[in-house]
């Protein structure tokens, strides 16, 4: 009974990080009309930088800031890399492409010279083991179930409620429209680009301690899957993008449990592209 | 002239083990992933289709080619002829469903095949030997009259020069037919290509099915001159994620020149050099140069 | 500029010098050359690089002490072999072919032996493979293939025993799926089986997946003693942490092989209290009295401390008991080599007919102590130990003799022709 329970606890927690880095995805994608492939770079250079940040500035301190610099990162490449040539989708994918791979060597590159290393273990920020039954379930994931949802809901608040969120939907909907009645396009789609990318950082910084190690080619699966779920859950729709992160969770951890862990994985991947067979657009994607 | 010009090049080629013995497993390197390359140029140079997961097809064709002989006991030919095969079907069955998409959903389902068939590759140890591989005996090739053992480093080499030739043979009719026509419309404007009496999908899907045989020929060669398959074949991005990794074709493509016959081929060259001058030098300066390439490909790129 | 006459004249004049040398005394003068099939990345590559400096260490040892009948010894590295089987093949190809090697000392992993038993019997070259896979002298060896360390069904055979009447019989093995974690899987559960025990096996892929926690959720407790793990370097470190944050080290006996933590510290609070099965004690005063004095030269020439740290880095753990196959291959040549006076390769035949059924005393060569070559599988066997983490230091129980770990072998390569 207790696996049981312990493991939808655990499906709940990977649900919010995937959310985090799905809805990400599909902000961007909103409105840049771009793909971005560096998303599992940005989410391995969040995991990386508060790493190298605790030390100085505490867990707390470095989960706050490094998604910050993360952001600012992305904000500053989208305005010269991304945002001018998004028109054409061969282009813009080569661009992230590319983007992904420069990003991604050096950071392999100032790590091996800083530390010599590529792989570093992670230290749990705190110890809170919380008994259920006979077992225990590490509290620290619990508190990063927390702050995944409040941030989401913080954004879901931003999205639907602010003068800001009205633009981004406006330039998601209609760029040219949004043009005309004078929102400053370029500069909201460089602040989504770089939303997006502070988003993935934090989902990176979360799961360090969790998987307790970080290393420069943790980023790589990741992207596979969110933009997976981001497709399925209908390319620019955040509430599509979070129930498949959700349910793409619940598959994987439970059918972890059932078989072997690459097969449960999968079959988790090829459930939710099935979904695409019977709605091509995505779940929450228009017709 | 010209003529005279191939002849002389290819004459080189040929002798070049004979001369020096250290550049057959180079060159061995040099075809196989040549050949790789030329089938993604196929994809992306002709028909305007970018796959992050060609490897995919490499792997199947080297699998097919390995259990072929592990299981099956096959013959040489046979086990090539195997290898394609799979490639072949697994191709039909990804490229039914990917060449209908938008140009984001291709390169989705194109990279999330190749992360579904990794991960069934690792869970499957018992068929494919996991991360560790399966080595094999490769049964000696065949020729009328010929029985040459693929142990031995020039029948590789051979080998390996004769799949590249064929796939150039094959590009090079298919650049000059009709069907290359068709496939070039299609990238140029799919509309235009459309209203002019193409069936678009018909087109992408031949282009698809027969780049993911010719990195099935690939694969079958890497596997029988190897004589061992791993499941690492599939991962997707294994170019990036490894300190010296094997030429990725889509980066050999985007430097030499997309949709040009040798362009693919002289990439692959490059690429092998760079490794092996900066592989002792600065290995991190490889990976870097790749992203460098692309990022410049792409902000440069004419459409 | 150097004229086609000249050219003659010089060639002439050095065939003839060396004719009259006499071509014996020139062979001498050259170096033999021994190849190290290196990872320098992926997973094995901190054990690579430990590998390589034990070789070299042994082989600055054996030159000081006039080098093998006389001629020096000289390593030569392979390029990056990657932890890849198939680049570590072609690695060992190169080094043959092309750096003209006499010998090559294998890569850690197993895979990469296996892959290239095959290629070292074709190129007739003596090969010491230093994975530890059940299969790699069980099914894939052959003629060349010498294990100067002992494999995953040794180390099973000879800490059976002590494992049943101290620990339980009830198992649950959770594997990695690599040669290395699947022969350990296999050989216990044969183990376990035939003393009527029970053995879940739950596999993990290699590379593990991001988080392990499911995968502790399908250990079942109410049948589990110990519980045993097999996985490599880092991914034991992060299966033992998943287990910690459950609180199974407080629940079940933990054992391992000393493999599968051999570059980690053992002070930390998901390592206290466990077991492992080892081949060489970490820490030096551990060491049983009589082989100190060989212990105390073999950790100063490879430079690790006497608490099992780097000398040149004294917070880097030093996989002292899984290089020392590299060390003693060396030494098993030097013997070998030296009672049939070897000169090429040509007389290879009897370079191994000499290894085959060696034994050796306990010397600073084989300073793990008195050792034997098993003619038929090509094993080398030598003593275990039981260690077990006390206050954050590996303390050994006991001490097993070799002659424990002497398995039934189902194959005879000395039948096989070179």
């Amino acid at each position: 009974m207790e696996p049981w329970a312990l493991t939808l606890l655990n499906a709940l927690v990977w649900g919010a990080l995937w959310a985090l880095l799905a809805v990400g995805l599909s902000l961007i994608y909103g409105a840049l009309g771009v793909l971005n492939l560096a998303h599992g770079t940005f989410y391995m250079l969040g995991a990386l930088l508060s790493w190298a940040l605790t030390p100085t500035l505490g867990f707390w301190g470095a989960l706050c800031v490094a998604p910050m610099i993360v952001g600012l990162i992305g904000a500053g490449l989208a305005q010269p890399l991304v945002i001018r040539r998004a028109r054409a989708p061969l282009s813009s994918l080569l661009i992230m492409f590319g983007i992904m791979l420069i990003l991604q060597q050096l950071v392999t590159l100032s790590l091996q010279m800083a530390t010599g290393e590529l792989r570093h273990a992670v230290a749990p920020p705190l110890r809170w083991p919380i008994a259920i039954g006979a077992r225990f379930y590490d509290g620290y994931r619990v508190i990063v179930a927390l702050v995944a949802s409040a941030v989401l809901l913080g954004l879901w608040a931003l999205w639907g409620w602010t003068r800001w969120g009205c633009m981004l939907r406006a330039v998601r909907d209609n760029h040219e429209l949004a043009r005309v009645v004078g929102i400053p396009v370029p500069r909201v789609q460089a602040g989504v680009f770089g939303l997006g990318a502070a988003l993935a950082a934090l989902a990176g910084a979360l799961t360090g301690p969790i998987t307790r190690e970080v290393s420069p080619t943790m980023g790589t699966e990741i992207l596979l899957v969110s933009v997976l779920i981001t497709v399925v859950g209908g390319m620019g729709s955040l509430g599509g993008a979070f129930a498949v992160a959700v349910l793409y969770s619940f598959l994987e951890n439970f059918l972890t449990m059932l078989a072997d862990p690459m097969l449960a994985r999968a079959g988790a991947l090829v459930t939710i592209a099935l979904i695409l067979l019977i709605r091509p657009q995505g779940l929450g994607g228009a017709a | 002239m010209k003529r005279l010009t191939l002849l002389g090049a290819l004459a080189g080629v040929g002798l070049l083990p004979w001369v020096w013995e250290g550049a057959a497993l180079w060159g061995i390197n040099l075809f196989i992933w040549g050949l790789m390359a030329l089938s993604l140029n196929l994809l992306y140079g002709y028909t305007g289709l970018l796959s992050l997961g060609q490897g995919v097809y490499f792997a199947l064709g080297a699998y097919g080619a390995a259990w072929s002989v592990i299981y099956g006991h096959a013959g040489f030919w046979t086990a090539v002829g195997a290898g394609i095969l799979c490639a072949l079907g697994g191709a039909l069955i990804v490229g039914w469903v990917s060449v209908r998409t938008s140009s984001f959903g291709f390169v989705v389902i194109t990279l999330v095949t190749a992360l579904i068939c990794y991960l069934l590759a690792l869970g499957l140890d018992s068929v494919t030997g996991g991360e560790d591989g399966m080595s094999f005996r490769a049964p000696a090739l065949k020729l009328p009259g010929l029985v040459l053992p693929i142990q031995n480093l020039f029948v590789r080499y051979y080998l390996a020069l004769g799949a590249l030739l064929g796939g150039l043979g094959i590009a090079y009719l298919i650049s000059k037919s009709l069907v290359g026509l068709a496939l070039r419309a299609v990238r140029d404007d799919e509309i235009a290509a459309e209203a002019f009496g193409y069936n678009v999908f018909a087109v992408k899907l031949f282009a698809f099915v027969l780049a993911g045989g010719m990195a099935g020929m690939a694969g079958a060669v890497w596997a029988l001159s190897k004589e061992f398959v791993r499941a690492g074949l599939f991962q997707p991005f294994a170019a990036f994620v490894s300190a010296q990794p094997d030429p990725d074709p889509l980066i050999a493509v985007l430097l030499g020149k997309a949709g040009t016959l040798l362009g693919p081929v002289v990439g692959t060259g490059i690429l092998l050099g760079l490794r092996e001058l900066l592989g002792s030098m600065w290995p991190p300066g490889y990976a870097l140069a790749m992203g460098i390439v692309v990022l410049t490909r792409a902000l440069f790129r004419s459409a | 500029m150097i004229t086609r006459r000249e050219f003659l004249r010089t060639s002439v004049g050095a065939t003839l010098g060396f004719w009259l040398l006499g071509s014996a005394n020139w062979a001498q003068a050259q170096p033999i050359r021994v190849g190290h099939q290196l990872d320098r990345t992926g997973a094995v590559a901190l054990f690579g690089k430990w590998h390589n400096r034990a070789l070299e260490a042994a082989i600055k040892l054996v030159n000081e002490r006039g080098g093998i009948n006389g001629r020096p010894v000289e390593l030569v590295n392979s390029d990056d072999a990657q932890t890849k089987p198939d680049v570590g093949k072609d690695e060992f190809e190169k080094l043959v072919t092309q750096k003209r090697v006499d010998f090559v000392i294998g890569s850690v992993f197993s895979g990469t032996n296996i892959a290239t038993a095959p290629l070292a019997k074709s190129l007739k070259t003596v090969y010491f493979p230093q994975g530890i896979a059940t299969d790699i002298t069980e099914k894939f060896g052959n003629r060349y293939v010498f294990k100067s360390y002992h494999t995953v069904r040794a180390a099973i055979e000879s800490a059976h025993e002590w494992v049943f009447g101290n620990l339980g019989k009830r198992f649950t093995i959770v594997h990695s799926v690599i040669d290395f974690g699947r022969s350990q899987a296999e050989d216990w559960a044969a183990k376990i089986r035939a003393a009527g025990g029970e053995a879940q096996i739950i596999s993990v892929p290699f590379p593990a997946p991001a988080d392990l926690f499911s995968i502790i959720q399908k250990i079942d407790l109410s049948k589990t003693d110990v519980l045993y793990h097999a996985f490599t370097a880092v991914e034991t470190a992060r299966f033992l942490q998943a287990a910690f944050d459950q609180n199974l080290q407080a629940r079940v006996k933990v054992l391992g092989l000393i493999e599968g933590i051999d570059i980690l510290s053992t002070a930390e609070p998901w390592l206290e209290g466990t077991y492992f099965i080892s081949g060489y004690p970490r820490r030096a005063d551990q060491v049983p009295e009589e082989l100190r004095d060989f212990d105390r030269e073999y950790r100063r020439r490879v430079g690790i401390s006497a608490e099992g740290f780097a000398l040149d880095n004294p917070r880097e753990v030093v996989p002292i008991a899984d290089l020392f196959g590299s060390w003693q291959a060396i030494f098993l040549l030097k013997q070998a080599a030296e009672l049939v006076n070897w000169r090429s390769k040509a007389e290879n035949p009897a370079l191994i007919k000499a290894l085959e059924g060696l034994t050796m005393p306990a010397s600073v060569g084989f300073p793990q102590g008195a050792q034997f070559v098993r003619a038929q599988d090509h094993l080398v066997f030598h003593d275990h130990y039981i260690e077990r983490v006390e206050n954050g230091q590996l303390k050994v129980l006991e001490r097993i003799p070799r002659e424990k770990s002497l398995y039934k072998t189902s194959v005879d390569y000395t039948k096989e022709e070179f």
